[in-house]
Parts: structure tokens; C-alpha cells; sequence
């Protein structure tokens, strides 16, 4: 069911209408020139001052009476079969109330990683717990493992898996399967005929181009570290599971720990009012979420399972590396003509999820794109802030560069010349001005060590929302307002701008309505995901404010005999045609005969498959330039500047867009600077799994950063909003590694760019041997 | 094993007012912990509150307070309150704050001293929680987050950090307010390197940093940690 | 970590008295910052822990006649702050500055910055039982090494982590040590143990030995001196290669150099040979030849080899700024 309307979209400069087709029911989406009063405006963040006096609480700060502490023994092994697991002892320690065998619940006595779960306990302390813990006895079965690609990659690697599991796996073009899995020889036929195909018209052209560049780049992997471990306080109350959990995913968690197929299968109630960060890596209760619901059924008392910071590192998600061999052909005027890409990564014992998203962005020509997940008995990856991105325009946007210095051509000349994204094109004149870009990349490099330099990367990404959500307002007689919907807000700021959008339709302030969050007894809502959580959750907020609007307004009129359709609700009061002020918001409300209006709206969308509406642009885009300096004699890096041009769409809160411009981009610095995960190929442990050798950017690293955001309206949903938690992160790395190029003429080929790396590529080194390259 | 005595106990998170003196009964049964070595047990009980006392024969009449491994009574100040714990010697100040006190603000993280959530002022200076004891705090002025301001009455500082959207998450932010908190204190009008300089122990994933920069910057104009 | 006990020894006797005779028996407790995080990761476990921290005066700076005598409880900020301190040992306030992070810095003590335990992190991590926990088997050697020493790693190859030791190394420092036989003067320069002579310790103070006291002789105010090291975070992190010299000069000669490089090696080295090429008028290619010779005897591992060029850049730098200090002063 579809209306046809006529809207405006665009930004400054770059207006035009549409004749677009929306949802019945829906509302005109936010259009240049409406008179938005909270919307569009910098509100202070709700829970703000709760977190800067210590009082929000966290899954870690529940304490129920009677609490009981979870702790989890891990693997020390690569790969590994338990054979014995004997956990008496523990069990008949006073203090431990409860004690779990992992092989039990996941029906698997396989460790493929030093960090799997083998058991569990809870004991009315920590230190006790961990006594526990030490006091079981288990035997291992010790296979072989390999935790980097290239010794699983090798001739006579050990095979990581089980059964018939391969180390390395096609994943692009994706592997033809027959249902249950099985290869499909017949469309795997087919595959490698494209394959063939492909390639040979890329070769050609390749062969053709005028100039062509080649390089491999790797990145390492990065973990996601978010300062609240993973985990959960579980209770258990008359046969129902209620779960605080430190999640992007209320529902997620409920569905999972609710399901009947699972280990847990109980009626969940799932509890989030803050979540200490996640990143990607806290979709899903996982085991440690897993064992807590059952340490405390087992145990008849609530119990607290969060990790420590080693099985954080360890257990629960990171992003996983990439190998780039990229190969790229330009024509001598800039244009891009073929692209080759062929790509490794390694995203623990399986191997979906590895891909590096190294063909997004530009138009690049006939591409050739093949890649593989290696399978390495390391912890599984997870999603990670734009799963895929950063490291993927890390070798793109170097490998741009590279042709652009081939040919001599200004780099951002040479995107803008295989560029046509509406939005950034603009941008890089914004940030090239900002940055003085032409000016600084002109100089000349003085004769001291240290040498600077200016490099740019772009983003693109795709989060106008989905369906799936539903929001509640509630006005009451007394005029309190209530919004409400289950999901949670990780810090991107969820909760504010819900309220914010819902404030603007009742012609209320933000401070007059009260905002629920972070509880799957109210309405459902989307896991913090995709960027797509403000895209999904404000077009339902701002349709259910507006259809209560509808209803207050109607009784109003019955009772006060006037015409509903002259009636709007502006600064607090009902209003008649001409804006006039009739009778405050509260009198109005004291007019209800019931005790309150309760409406629910879903997320409007055109058809599941379709939820977003034609719009002025189907992706976001931005641009970000770099400014560092590096010292050649120790090889230290510094980044000094990042100018960040983002789109978000419509900004419903500009400055709580800034910050996550900022968040990505330092995450971005830190991914190119300093963070990798680094495995002991003796025994197949992760050896920096802690937050001090496992190096993470502070505040004296953090560069200094100009963002610039724009206000597009987008049109591709009510709110025109686009969210922006993870394309600020995507071209940061790729920018600080051409700076990096610029300033000293060499390109290092492998994130993080570390000193020793700048030494190594500057040739300053007396390496005893080096043909190991960056662990990955 | 030697831990059988005190620390298997059960130790509920919560504060208890100190119990029955616990120096009596436990010291005299307790067998002399250092073998071939020269300590023999006493239980003379001038050691101050909990303690046992373990007498060196070659100091004929010094008893030295031998605490624990099962919980001791404690006492310190907490943000200008007199606060009595029990909790076995080997607890850290983070652990007796968060879990047993029940001052959740400060929160435990890394718990290798490498990350700065659990930052707290002893008598002014900030230091992380997690790796110092809790009975070192014993007699001296603890100050978390809930010590620099209320939601009543919040400071100066946690104001400009609502103002300035200088947290996201928030999991890091009552370390970095305690750490800016004694910033201030020391030196009213920061410059931005004194600042990164000052919260260069502190860790905040999501990326806050120039915000808290510009959070001790306004709280700097508006007179300080100490302006509620 | 293991339960632990604690003795709270309010004189140095009392601490001795509670002190066992081996690591595994007992450790002392002075700022806590590092030994905790050591139990935590099971890398010792002794059954009690002897807090120096009730024994008053430990942390006591003063003057006295010439020499400037720093508690060995004094934290690494209260030095930093302090006045003598500052206007006689500019190169230890920088290494200071350099060490760990501010809440860090508040409560680490002298005395355990320099009795600290390697990061090494096969030494840190509880799954690892390489030589220095008693093992047989040195990981980083054939491992991870890129953070390792380039010198002296036959046998274990975990730096010496301290910062403030090579800064009072080059400022010959004397450490005053109590224990059961009472107390004693050593000079720093023969308090570290090589691991080739025992991996499992890295200085020798026994169990019941207790650092009361840093000595620094003689009044070096005006001696040009520097700290100077590369790290690859700015915020907190470990150096990569560290260099301290401390020259004394006369009418623009330089009559006696100390030179010590640390984050290389298994303790801090100070350099003779480097020293001595220093003497007189060093001119630029002086300063070249004698960073150059700095690195003689290195034997890089696999993935540190970076840190010879590195460390030569990094004593260069630290002599240069010594002698252009001398100069201006």
C-alpha cells in the first residue's frame, strides 16, 4: 500500500524534487525549510549526566542480593580434544554453588582455539571462582594448529578443522552448495567458467592499460576491546530468565536465549540501560551468555558472567586480517579501467566474515575480484565498526594513490575523475579547502627527521534503516509523555535522538518527554548494527508521536468543538491555524477521559524487501584527509590533523553526529597506528591479550580533528535520516597510510604502520631475518 | 593447601559494620606460616583491628600485624564518609569499591593498571584502583566519581561534560572525570597538552577525547572541579 | 591470584622479621603497581606480602651534604615534583615523565621501579612457563620478539623495563639495603644480575632485603644531561630504545661522560666505549661515531632488528641535546 508524493531532497546547493511513492500511513518525510525546533538541534545526551556522576548503571553494576560470580576456564591449547574433564574438586569447594562442562552445553568436546570455554563455575566470590577453576582437571587430546594464514595456507598445514573442513575457502564468488551444505559441482562449474571469464577480459584489459600498478597490502587484526566486557547477570524468577546483558542486541539476546533449539530455552526478559561499548562484537548472548543463564538456574541465584579482560581479548570477536594482491589499470587521463583483487583473510576457525571490502567507493572499471577465508585456530572474528571497510580501503585507496602518482595526476583529481557520488563530489572540495590541501601536498619536505605529509580516502555506506521496528508513545492525562522502545543505545545516542523526533511532533521540548530504552518487555527494536538503528527506530518514533498527536488533537476538538484539522501542537500548547496558543499541552491532556493515548507505530516501509523510499541518494557518503608526521630516524608517526566530511542525512542531532565522527576516526588512527592482535606460532596463543601490549590510541595520540558534517535531506524515510556509527571509521587508516606515503616517499604495505615498519621500509634496519613480514 | 583457612569463606558483596573482633580464636590456632623460618605465632592482639601478629625471635618483643588470607575488617574514608568493610587482605581497592561498597561508579576494566576506568583520588592523587589494595586505603581520603558531584549537584566539570558531549559509552567516563577532577585541582587553567598530558592514563574506546578536551576547557572558564 | 596474606611491619626490623627467605614465601609490597598485576597473571604467588608502606621516613627526599638521597617509597611523581630534584637530575624527571601513566606514576615508588619485572609477554602470560618462571624454554627467542633485547638474549630475552634505573645508572647511584644481617651500600651498577648468571632474577635483593634508599653522589645540577626515548604510542607505552647521558663539561670540554642505553637489553647498560669518544670537543661526526659504537655486540632477533637503527638514532639524539644544554648553559 503506497501514496504518491511530491518532496525536496538534497543538501545546500544540490536541491531537487521528487515524485517518490511512501507507505500508507506514513508521514512527509523532513523537508528543507519545515520549521523543525528540537529536531536539527545539538540536545544534550539524556543519560549524560548519569554517566558523568557514576550513576548509570551497567550490567556490571547490578547487584542483586544473594549474587553469585561467573568465571569461565579457557583452552590453553591451539587445538585441542578434551578427553578428561573431572570437576569434583571444584564442585565440592565451599563457595561454589554451581559448575558447568562446556562440552555438555555446546555438545562439542573440540577446542579449536586457545580461549575456547571448557568450564564454568560460580562461587560466592571471585577469588574462590577462580580457585575453582584451577582446581579442575582436564586432559587434552593436543592437535596440531596453525594461527596465521600462511601456516595455514602452507603445503603440509595441519588441518584447523574437523571432518572434511578445508583451511581455505572461495568465499567471493561464493562457494555453490547444495542444500546441507555439499559442494554443487554443477554451479561450482559455472563459477569457475565466470572465473575464467572474468579474469581473461581483465587481463586483456590489464595488458591494454596504459599504466599499471600492482602491490599486496595486509592488515592485522584489531579487537574490538570494548571497556564492559561481554556478559551477562542472569536471574532466574519463577521459570523466567531475566537477563541484564551487556549487548547491541536486546532482542538478539532474548531470541537466542528464548529459543527452544538452544541450551537456554526459557521466556527471557532482557535488560540493557547502558552498555559499555560493543562495536560489532555484542550481537549475540554468546557462550559466556549462555553459561551465565545456566550457572544461575543451576545455582537457584543470580550470577554475574562477565569476561576478564584476557577472555575479552581472546574469546569474543575482533576484526579479522586481510591480505590485498590488487592490481589496478588506468588510462593516462586518470580513468580507471580494470581491477584485479585477490584476497585473503582470516576470521578464525571458520572462514565467512573475512572479506576485505576493497572494490566499494570508485567506478573501477571491469573488476576481478576473488577471495578466500582461511581458517586459523585463533578466536572467531566478529562484526567490527563497518565489518570488512577499513581494511578494505586501506588497499584500495593505495592502490588509487599509487596510479595517481604513476600518472601524475593530483589524488584527488584522479577520484573525483572516477567519482560520481552526488554527495562527495562535493565533498572533496570541502575538505580540500579545509585541509588546504593543494598548498600542504605542494611543499617541500625540510631538513630535519621529520618529514610531513597529507593523504585522503573516502567512504561510502548505506544505513537509511530497515523495518522491523516499533515504538510506543504514551501521553497521559497528567501530560507526561512516554516513549518507549526495547532496544538499547550503545553511545551512539539512541535514546536522545528518539526522543528528540518524538518531541518535535508534540510540539514539546526534549526534557517533556521521558524516554525508554533497553528492555525487550517494551516494543521491539533493531540490534546497533549497520548504522542503521536511528534509520529504523526514529521513522516509528516520529509516526507514533504523530498518530497520538492525531488522537489528542481529535478529543481536544470534540470537547472544545473545534475543528481538529485547524489544530496542531506547537511550544507546548495546542494551536489553531494561524499558530495562535488555545490551551497549554497539559490542559489538553487533562481532557482525556481514558487515563492515557497509547500508540504503537511500526517502522513505515513500502514491503519488507523495500523498507526505504527513493530518496535523494541510496548511499552516504565522505571523504576524510590526513595530516601526519613521521620521524625517520626512529620511525614514529604521528597523526596531527584529520579533516572528516560526513553525510548522515538529515541530522537530528548535529553534535551527537560529531562525536561519532570523531569516535571513528581515532578508531581509525589506532587501527592504523598501533593495534594488532600478535599470536605465538609455538603454542598458538594470543600473547598481547590485555590492553597495555595490545596498544590502543589515547589521548595524546589523538589528532586533532575537523568535522564537517552535512544536513542532507535524504528523503529515504520520514525522518530523511542516514546513521553514521561506522562509515567515519572506514577511510581514516586508508588516509593516514597516503599521508604516510607522502611524507616519506615510500609506502608501507602493512597496518599498523609502526616504527618498525617506517625503519624496515626506510631501510635503516640490520635485520637478522625478515622474510616473516606482518603476523597476521 | 594454605588458602584453606580464611579466603574459602564466604565473602558476600556487600558491607557488613565490622564484625565480632576476628583477632580472636583465629590467630592462636593458626599454625606458624613460614617454615624454618624464624616467626612463631602469638596472639597478642596489639596489631590493630583484624590483624594477627607473627613475632620475629630476634626481635624479642615486636609482634608484626600479619593480616588475612581471610577477610579483615577495614576502614577508610570514601568521598568524606567513614566506611567499614570486611574483605580478605588480598582485595583491590577497585573490587572492595564497586562490589562490596556498592560504589559502582568506579569500574574495573583492564585491572592491570593500563587503562584508567578504575581511577580514584587517595587523599588527592589519582591512581587506579585495580592495582592497589584495598587495605592500603586503610586511614586515608578515598574520592571516586560519586565523590567529584551529584545528579543534584553536579560539578563543574561533569556539567561541561554533559555540555560537551565528552562520553559516548560511558564505561570510561567516571575514570576520565576523576582524573580531569584532579586535574583542575592542580592546575585551574589547563593547557590542551596539560590536559592530554592528564588524562593520558585513561582509555576511552569510542573516542572521546577532543570532547573531554573541550569538558576541561569549559569547566577551566567556569571556575574549576571545585565550582558545583 | 592466589590468597595472600599481608604483614604490616611498621620498622624495617619488623619487615625483615616478616620476610621468608625465598620469593615464594614472601614479596614486598611498596606502590603495588606492578606486583599486582604480576599476581593476577600468576607470574609469582608468594603466600604473603610484606607492605613496606606503614614503615615511616621511606619516602623521605633529601639533601644531604653533597648528595641528594631519595626514599626508596617515594613515588615517581613526588620525585619528579620535587624542587632538588628537578634542579639537579633534569635526565630523571624526563624518564620520569616517560614512565607509565599519571595514576601510575602517583603511586609507583622508586624501590619498585626498580625491582619491576620484565613485560615480557610470554613472561606476563600464565599459559607460557618460559625460563625466567623456571622453565626450560625462552618463547621470544623463536617467537614474538619484536619488543625484545638486541643484546645479551643467549638466554632470556626480556628488557629490562625500568626507566628511572639507567637515569640513576648514569648518575651513579648507591642503593642502601637492610636486611637480616642490617644494612648495606651497593651501587646500582652491581644490583642488576644478568641472566646468564640466573634468568629467574633480574637484581639481587633477596626476600628479606628491603631498598630503603637511592643515593645520588655529588651535587650535578650543572651537568648537562638528557633522557631521550622512542616509544610507539605517545600515551603510555613502553620504549622501544632509550638513552640517558650525563656529561660533565668545562668551558665547553667535556671532561667525564655517562652513557647508558636502555629497553635493549636485559638490564641498563652503561657504555665506556661510548663514553670515553665523547671526551674533549665532540663535533657532529663525534656524535655519529660514538652512537654508532653503541651498537657493537648487538645481536638482533628476528623481528627486532629495527632497534639498532633505532637505538643509534636515539643516543645521537640524547647526546646532542646534552652537549646543546651544555652549550647553552
Amino acid at each position: 500500500m503506497v501514496v504518491e508524493m511530491k518532496i525536496r531532497v538534497g543538501f545546500d546547493g544540490h536541491y531537487k524534487d521528487l515524485t517518490v511513492q511512501i507507505a500508507d500511513g506514513d508521514i512527509r518525510p523532513y523537508q528543507p525549510g519545515d520549521p523543525l525546533k528540537v529536531v536539527g538541534k545539538s540536545e544534550k545526551r539524556l543519560e549524560a549526566l548519569a554517566k558523568a556522576t557514576g550513576t548509570a548503571k551497567y550490567t556490571f553494576d547490578q547487584r542483586p542480593t544473594g549474587l553469585l560470580y561467573g568465571a569461565i576456564l579457557r583452552c590453553p591449547h591451539a587445538n585441542a580434544d578434551i578427553t578428561t574433564l573431572d570437576t569434583t574438586t571444584a564442585e565440592q569447594m565451599p563457595g561454589v554453588m554451581a559448575v558447568l562442562k562446556s562440552p555438555e552445553i555446546f555438545s562439542t568436546n573440540s577446542c579449536r582455539y586457545a580461549g575456547e570455554e571448557v568450564a564454568a563455575v560460580a562461587a560466592t566470590s571471585e577469588a574462590i571462582a577462580e580457585e575453582a577453576l584451577r582446581s579442575i582437571f582436564v586432559e587434552y587430546d593436543v592437535l596440531p594448529f596453525a594461527v596465521t594464514i600462511d601456516d595455514a595456507m602452507g603445503e603440509n598445514a595441519p588441518q584447523v578443522g574437523r571432518r572434511d573442513q578445508v583451511n581455505v575457502e572461495r568465499t567471493t564468488p561464493r562457494l555453490a552448495r547444495q542444500r546441507g551444505g555439499g559442494i554443487d559441482e554443477e554451479g561450482e562449474k559455472q563459477n569457475l567458467e565466470q572465473m575464467r571469464e572474468k579474469e581473461a577480459k581483465v587481463d586483456a584489459l590489464l595488458r591494454e592499460a596504459p599504466v599499471v600498478v600492482s602491490r599486496t597490502f595486509e592488515t592485522a587484526v584489531q579487537t574490538h576491546c570494548p571497556l564492559e566486557p561481554h556478559g551477562v547477570l542472569c536471574e532466574w524468577k519463577e521459570g523466567k530468565l531475566i537477563c541484564w546483558a551487556s549487548t547491541q542486541a536486546t532482542f538478539g539476546v532474548k531470541g537466542e536465549l528464548s529459543s527452544e533449539r538452544g541450551p537456554v530455552g526459557a521466556d527471557t526478559q532482557v535488560i540493557c540501560d547502558h552498555v559499555g561499548g560493543g562495536f560489532g562484537s555484542k550481537f549475540s548472548a554468546g557462550r559466556e551468555g549462555v553459561i551465565g543463564a545456566l550457572l544461575a538456574k543451576k545455582a537457584g541465584a543470580p550470577v554475574r558472567m562477565l569476561l576478564d579482560r584476557r577472555g575479552e581479548q581472546t574469546a569474543v570477536g575482533n576484526r579479522p586480517s586481510s591480505r590485498q594482491k590488487l592490481t589496478l589499470g588506468v588510462s593516462r587521463d586518470g580513468e580507471i579501467l580494470a581491477y584485479r583483487v585477490r584476497s585473503w583473510g582470516t576470521p578464525g576457525t571458520g572462514t565467512g566474515g573475512a572479506g576485505a571490502n576493497n572494490t566499494g567507493v570508485y567506478k573501477l572499471g571491469e573488476v576481478d575480484k576473488v577471495e578466500y577465508g582461511v581458517r586459523t585456530n585463533t578466536g572467531g572474528a566478529r562484526a567490527h565498526r563497518a565489518p570488512g571497510w577499513p581494511q578494505g580501503a586501506y588497499g584500495l585507496e593505495s592502490i588509487v594513490d599509487e596510479a595517481a602518482l604513476a600518472i601524475g595526476m593530483d589524488p584527488i583529481e584522479f577520484r573525483k575523475r572516477n567519482d560520481d557520488h552526488p554527495i562527495r563530489m562535493a565533498e572533496y572540495d570541502i575538505a580540500a579547502e579545509r585541509s588546504k590541501w593543494k598548498e600542504k601536498r605542494a611543499r617541500k619536505q625540510g631538513i630535519g627527521p621529520i618529514r610531513r605529509g597529507i593523504g585522503i580516502a573516502s567512504n561510502l555506506w548505506f544505513s537509511a534503516g530497515g523495518g522491523g521496528a516499533a515504538v510506543m508513545v504514551r501521553i497521559h492525562k497528567s501530560g507526561r509523555v512516554e516513549v518507549r522502545n526495547g532496544a538499547q543505545d550503545i553511545g551512539t545516542g539512541t535514546r536522545t535522538v528518539m526522543g528528540q523526533v518524538a518531541a518535535e511532533e508534540l510540539g514539546l521540548g526534549l526534557a517533556d518527554v521521558q524516554v525508554f530504552i533497553g528492555n525487550t518487555d517494551d516494543p521491539r527494536g533493531p540490534a546497533s548494527g549497520g548504522s542503521t538503528t536511528i534509520g529504523t527506530i526514529t521513522p516509528a518514533a516520529r509516526l507514533a508521536a504523530h498518530d497520538a498527536k492525531v488522537r489528542l488533537l481529535e478529543i481536544v476538538a470534540d470537547r472544545k468543538g473545534w475543528d481538529a484539522s485547524t489544530l496542531d501542537l506547537r511550544d507546548g500548547s495546542v494551536v489553531d491555524a494561524n499558530g495562535k496558543a488555545l490551551i497549554p499541552f497539559r490542559t489538553a491532556c487533562g481532557l482525556l477521559d481514558e487515563d492515557a493515548i497509547e500508540v504503537l507505530a511500526e517502522r513505515p516501509t513500502i514491503d519488507r524487501r523495500n523498507p526505504n523510499y527513493a530518496g535523494f541518494s541510496d548511499t552516504n557518503a565522505g571523504v576524510q584527509i590526513a595530516e601526519v608526521a613521521v620521524d625517520i630516524e626512529t620511525g614514529e608517526v604521528r597523526v596531527e590533523r584529520v579533516t572528516a566530511v560526513a553525510d548522515a542525512g538529515k541530522l537530528i542531532n548535529p553534535m551527537l553526529a560529531e562525536s561519532q565522527v570523531r569516535g571513528g576516526v581515532i578508531q581509525g588512527v589506532s587501527f592504523a597506528l598501533f593495534e594488532r592482535r600478535t599470536m605465538d606460532r609455538q603454542e598458538g596463543r594470543m600473547v598481547n591479550a590485555d590492553m597495555e601490549a595490545y596498544k590502543i590510541l589515547g589521548s595524546m595520540d589523538c589528532p586533532e580533528i575537523d568535522v564537517v558534517t552535512l544536513d542532507v535531506y535524504n528523503g529515504k524515510s520520514n525522518t530523511s535520516v542516514m546513521g553514521l556509527g561506522e562509515p567515519p571509521i572506514v577511510a581514516t587508516a586508508a588516509a593516514v597510510a597516503n599521508a604516510v606515503a607522502d611524507a616519506i616517499g615510500v609506502r608501507i604495505t602493512s597496518l599498523p604502520i609502526t616504527p618498525r615498519k617506517v625503519l624496515e621500509a626506510l631501510g635503516a634496519t640490520r635485520t637478522r631475518s625478515d622474510e616473516e613480514g606482518t603476523k597476521l | 593447601m594454605f588458602a584453606q583457612e580464611g579466603v574459602l569463606k564466604h565473602m558476600p558483596p556487600k558491607s557488613d559494620p565490622p564484625r565480632e573482633d576476628p583477632r580472636i580464636g583465629e590467630g592462636v590456632s593458626r599454625r606458624a606460616f613460614l617454615k624454618g623460618a624464624s616467626l612463631t605465632v602469638a596472639a597478642v592482639g596489639v596489631a590493630g583491628p583484624g590483624a594477627r601478629v607473627v613475632r620475629g625471635a630476634r626481635l624479642d618483643e615486636t609482634v608484626v600485624p600479619i593480616l588475612g588470607p581471610g577477610p579483615v575488617p577495614m576502614r577508610f574514608r570514601v568521598n568524606g564518609i567513614e566506611r567499614t568493610l570486611d574483605a580478605p587482605p588480598s582485595t583491590t581497592l577497585v573490587d572492595a569499591l564497586h562490589d562490596v561498597l556498592g560504589l559502582t561508579g568506579t569500574k574495573r576494566v583492564c585491572d592491570r593498571g593500563s587503562c584508567g576506568a578504575c581511577t580514584v583520588m587517595i587523599d588527592g592523587r589519582t591512581v587506579d584502583s585495580c592495582s592497589m589494595l584495598a587495605i592500603d586505603a586503610i586511614g586515608r581520603e578515598v574520592t571516586t566519581v560519586e565523590g567529584c558531584g551529584t545528579p543534584e549537584n553536579p560539578s563543574e566539570l561533569q556539567k561541561a561534560f554533559v555540555e560537551c558531549d565528552a562520553l559516548q559509552c560511558g564505561f570510561c567516563t567516571p575514570g576520565m572525570v576523576v582524573s580531569c577532577t584532579a586535574l583542575l585541582r592542580e592546575n585551574p587553567h589547563p593547557t590542551r597538552d596539560q590536559i592530554a598530558h592528564g588524562i593520558s592514563g585513561n582509555i576511552c574506546r569510542c573516542g572521546t577525547y577532543q570532547n573531554i578536551f573541550e569538558a576541561v576547557e569549559l569547566a577551566a572558564r567556569k571556575g574549576g572541579a571545585r565550582g558545583r | 591470584m592466589k590468597p595472600f596474606e599481608v604483614a604490616q611491619p611498621r620498622t624495617l626490623a619488623e619487615a625483615v622479621a616478616a620476610s621468608g627467605r625465598s620469593f615464594t614465601e614472601t614479596r614486598a609490597l611498596a606502590g603495588g603497581t606492578d606486583i599486582l598485576s604480576t599476581l593476577k597473571d600468576r607470574v609469582q604467588s608468594p603466600d604473603r606480602l610484606v607492605n613496606l608502606k606503614g614503615i615511616p621516613g621511606l619516602n623521605e627526599i633529601r639533601v644531604v651534604g653533597k648528595d641528594l638521597v631519595i626514599g626508596a617509597l617515594a613515588t615517581h611523581s613526588e620525585v619528579a615534583e620535587h624542587d632538588e630534584v628537578a634542579r639537579r637530575h633534569r635526565a630523571l624527571v624526563e624518564a620520569i615523565q616517560k614512565t607509565g601513566t599519571p595514576q601510575v606514576r602517583n603511586a609507583a615508588t622508586i624501590g619498585g621501579g626498580l625491582c619491576q619485572r620484565p613485560r615480557c609477554w610470554y613472561f606476563r602470560h600464565p599459559d607460557y612457563d618460559c625460563r625466567k618462571k623456571g622453565g626450560i624454554t625462552c618463547y621470544a627467542q623463536e617467537g614474538e620478539n619484536e619488543f625484545h633485547t638486541i643484546f645479551d638474549n643467549g638466554t632470556c630475552c626480556a628488557v629490562h623495563a625500568s626507566n628511572i634505573a639507567p637515569a640513576l645508572l648514569a648518575y651513579d647511584a648507591v642503593l642502601t639495603i637492610h636486611g637480616p644481617e642490617g644494612t648495606r651500600e651497593l651501587p646500582l651498577d652491581q644490583f642488576f644480575v644478568d641472566p646468564d648468571d640466573n634468568v629467574t632474577i633480574e637484581n639481587v635483593l633477596a626476600a628479606n632485603e628491603i631498598i630503603t634508599q637511592v643515593r645520588i653522589p655529588g651535587e650535578t645540577a650543572s651537568y648537562p644531561q638528557a633522557y631521550v626515548e622512542a616509544r610507539e604510542k605517545q600515551t603510555f607505552d613502553w620504549a622501544l630504545a632509550a638513552s640517558t647521558v650525563v656529561l660533565r663539561m668545562a668551558g665547553g670540554t667535556v671532561k667525564e661522560a655517562r652513557v647508558v642505553v636502555s629497553a635493549v637489553a636485559p638490564r641498563p647498560m652503561r657504555l665506556p666505549a661510548v663514553e670515553s669518544m665523547l671526551l674533549g670537543k665532540p663535533n657532529a661526526a663525534t656524535v655519529a661515531a660514538a652512537a654508532r659504537k653503541a651498537l657493537d655486540g648487538a645481536t638482533p632477533l628476528a623481528q627486532n632488528g629495527y632497534k639498532v637503527a633505532l637505538l643509534e638514532a636515539i643516543l645521537r639524539r640524547a647526546i646532542s641535546t646534552a652537549l646543546e644544554r651544555g652549550g647553552k648553559g
